[in-house]
This record gives C-alpha cells, structure tokens and sequence, in this order.
C-alpha cells in the first residue's frame, strides 16, 4: 500500500466528492464546519482480503448540497438526499479499497443509511471486533463530512 | 431510431444521474424503465421491450450478476446488450458478467463516458 | 458583442474577457491559461463561435466586480458566453465545448487556494446542471497553455510546452 490509510481514505473521499458531487474539499475542517452536527450516516461493508465496514458521516446541511450537486437539480426530497449519502459512501469505497490491496478483489454490500439519531463515535461505532483504523475529515462549505473506516483485525474473510 | 432503455440500481440517485447522461447523450431514447433491483429488473424485461441495460451489482434481493445468469439462459433476453454499472473493481462477479457480453463502465462515470459506452454497445449515434 | 478580426485574422480574449465571433476568417485566442479557464464553444451550423478566460471558479468571491466583468468569473462567465453565442445565432444543442487551462502553480506552496482545480470544477458543475457534454479538454498539470479557436472549422487546438494538439 502507498501511503497510510488515513492518506489514502483523503484521497478516495476527495476524488469522490470532486468528481460526484462538485465538492472541492476543506482540509482539515474550519472551527465552524467542525461544529455542525451529523445528521446522517451511510455504511458500507466490504470483505475480501480484508473486512470491514466504511461510513460516511454527513454534517447538518450537507445532503442538500451534495445532492442538488448530484442530480444537478434544485431543492431534493429528504429521500433522494440520504440515498445520494448511501451512493457517495459507496463510490468511496470502491475508490479506497484497492490501497488495502491493489491485486486482489473486495466486494461490497449495499449501503446501509442512518438519518436523525444521536451520533457520536461511541453510539455509532461499529460491532467488535471490527477497530476504527482511520478517519478523514474534512470540510464542505459551511458542512463536513467525515470517513471513518473499520477493520476487523483478522485480514482474510471466508470465501 | 430509438432505443429503450432499462435503468437497473437500488440507488434513485444513480438512476437520476443515469437517466441525464443518456439525455445528454444525444443517442435517442425511446421508453427508459427503472428497476431497484435484479427481480423487478427481469419483470421489466419480461413485459418490454428494451435494447440497452444498465445494471449495477449490489442490489438487495437479486444481484445484477445474478440476474445476468439468468437473462442469459432465457432464450427471449439472452441476446440483450448489457452495460454493468459498479464501484466494484475486479471482483468475481464482475469478471463473471463480463464473460457474460457485459461492458463495464466503472463509476463514478462522467456523462461523456457513458456516452461513449452507449454508441459503441448500441451503435447508435446522435 | 461579436468582433471582427484584427488584419491577421486574429481576435485576442485577454485575462477576465469573453469575445464571440461570427467571421469566417476569424480565430479566437486567449493566451496564458495557467489556473485560469479557457473555454471554447462553436456552432458548426450558424458558424459562431466564442471564448472565455476565466480567472476564479465563484462569484461570491467579488459580486461587485463580478457584476461589471462577469468573464472573469466561471460561474458568471459561462453563462454570458452561451448567452452571446445565442444572440449571434448559435443554438445550444449544436454548441461544441472544449476546455483548456485550469493548472496548479508551478510552486505548490503558491497553490494554496487551488484555483485551477476549483475553476474546473466549477465548470463541470454548471455544464453538468444545464446538460452540457464537453468534447475535449486539455486541462491540468502546471504548464501554461494557448487556446485557439478557428471560426472557419470550429478546430480548437491547445498549444503548450512547445507542443499542439487539437481538441
């Protein structure tokens, strides 16, 4: 793998929200981005050489954006806005998983979506034994988001 | 000439951002059908007609690799052109559909791709 | 707002302007595209075409100057391009894009605010929004760039680093 995995995760989350939602990113996050609340949260499992789980955590105010961005219309229903959550974790995560292993292959479930519950790292965190092993965070407009990925310590899944 | 054309993803957000690239494309559409996943997909196929799918992978309910296998020993859809849409890189299952007669377009893709993709499955131009 | 060709032919988009042509024996040129946006349109049917060189991707960044020189901003700028175009007679659906610009300082510690990236971006934001495919770009990395648009044939070629290649 080049690089660590937090650069890595950066880096797929970048491209993704450059190249999908017309986002460019602030790195890290300003006092005012950091200070708004998650809404929402998309998480995508993965196995194949190794297993785990990435989310995406959407600050209050950024689903509109990204979606409207997305679609490339005005003013999107709640529903839309949290299924475009789930589809941009997705492509992030298509995005990242070769740096886990260029060779080999991964794939991954369908996103699952979490909206208006009370999110903190300890309320959301993932079953163990899977350990938080990186997490990016950056800053869109007045929002953020931020990528946190999951790995469960023993590498191989069963195939 | 028209084409109609079977938008297959459990993503509304995927099929909206499908369904505007073929608009851009200039390749002329006929009927565009949506499906959210392999089943409702093959009830489509089996109540119109379509020349062109788009098809993701990870669906609930029936995978796109899984209703590939079967459109292809269905004699009446065997024949229809396939373009798989996915994050997913190399996995088995894609390089099973691709020994299929699928085309993969890798996302995210940009409407000019797709483009591309269409006129050469279909080959049918603006 | 269309212009006819200096003697050589040659009609110059300076830094922030946009000019439209609808003369054969024109061509469109804008010189130096280092982070800023050159962008290229052309009707192959009304035979009018026009350019753009843009400087920064947002308005928000100076309104007021933005309202006097809206070529100078991406996101005023594109629209008053395809607006000009119209008025000469081109329509929409038969515009042909092209792209060229939009790199990063050749210092990277200069690059701070990544102009050249946020410019692009805006672009493809706004092409995306209103439904317009591009048809070629040249775009990136961080040697300056010439982008030419000839009003007989709708070529757009880039020239860079000693080097041309047509769009």
């Amino acid at each position: 793998m080049s690089g660590s995995l937090e650069e890595n995760l950066y880096s797929a989350a970048v491209f993704t929200f450059e190249r999908v939602a017309f986002l460019v990113p602030d790195i890290p996050p300003d006092p005012e981005q950091r200070q708004q609340p998650v809404e929402a949260v998309a998480s995508v499992e993965f196995s194949g050489p190794a297993c785990g789980t990435l989310q995406l955590h959407a600050g209050n105010g950024l689903l509109p954006l990204i979606t409207a961005n997305m679609v490339g219309m005005d003013d999107p229903d709640e529903a839309l806005q949290l299924d475009a959550l789930g589809e941009l974790a997705n492509i992030i995560c298509g995005q990242f998983l070769p740096a886990l292993d260029p060779v080999s292959a991964f794939e991954h479930k369908p996103p699952e979506i979490i909206a208006g519950g009370d999110f903190t790292d300890e309320a959301f965190s993932v079953e163990p034994p899977a350990v938080l092993s990186a997490r990016a965070e950056i800053g869109f407009e007045s929002s953020r988001a931020d990528v946190l990925l999951f790995l469960h310590p023993d590498a191989r899944s069963e195939t | 000439m028209s084409i109609n054309v079977l938008l297959i993803d459990d993503s509304a957000v995927m099929r909206a951002i499908a369904l505007k690239s073929l608009q851009m494309s200039g390749v002329p559409l006929g009927t565009v059908h949506q499906a959210a996943n392999g089943v409702d997909g093959l009830a489509v196929l089996h109540q119109h007609w379509v020349d062109l799918i788009l098809l993701d992978v990870s669906m609930p309910f029936m995978r796109g690799d899984e209703m590939l296998e079967q459109m292809r020993a269905d004699p009446a859809l065997a024949g229809t052109p396939v373009v798989v849409v996915t994050s997913e890189r190399g996995t088995e299952r894609v390089t099973r559909m691709q020994e299929l007669g699928a085309v993969h377009l890798p996302k995210p893709f940009t409407p000019e791709q797709l483009r591309d993709v269409v006129r050469d499955v279909t080959g049918v131009r603006s | 707002m269309s212009v006819k060709a200096s003697t050589s032919g040659l009609i110059v988009v300076g830094l922030g302007e946009m000019q439209v042509s609808a003369d054969p024996g024109a061509t469109l040129i804008t010189y130096a595209l280092g982070s800023c946006l050159g962008v290229a349109v052309y009707d192959p049917v009304a035979r009018v075409g026009g350019m753009l060189h843009a400087l920064l991707p947002h308005i928000e960044l100076d309104p007021v100057r933005a309202r006097d020189q809206p070529a100078m901003f991406v996101e005023s700028g594109l629209p008053a391009l395809f607006r000009a175009c119209y008025a000469q007679g081109a329509r929409k659906e038969r515009l042909v894009v092209h792209l060229a610009g939009a790199g990063a300082n050749t210092i990277p510690e200069r690059d701070h605010f990544e102009i050249g990236r946020r410019n692009l971006l805006m672009a493809r934001k706004l092409f995306w929004k209103n439904s317009i495919l591009v048809s070629g770009q040249d775009v990136g990395g961080n040697a300056p760039r010439t982008l030419s648009l000839r009003m007989d044939t709708g070529a757009a070629t880039v020239r860079s680093a000693g080097s041309s290649i047509q769009l």
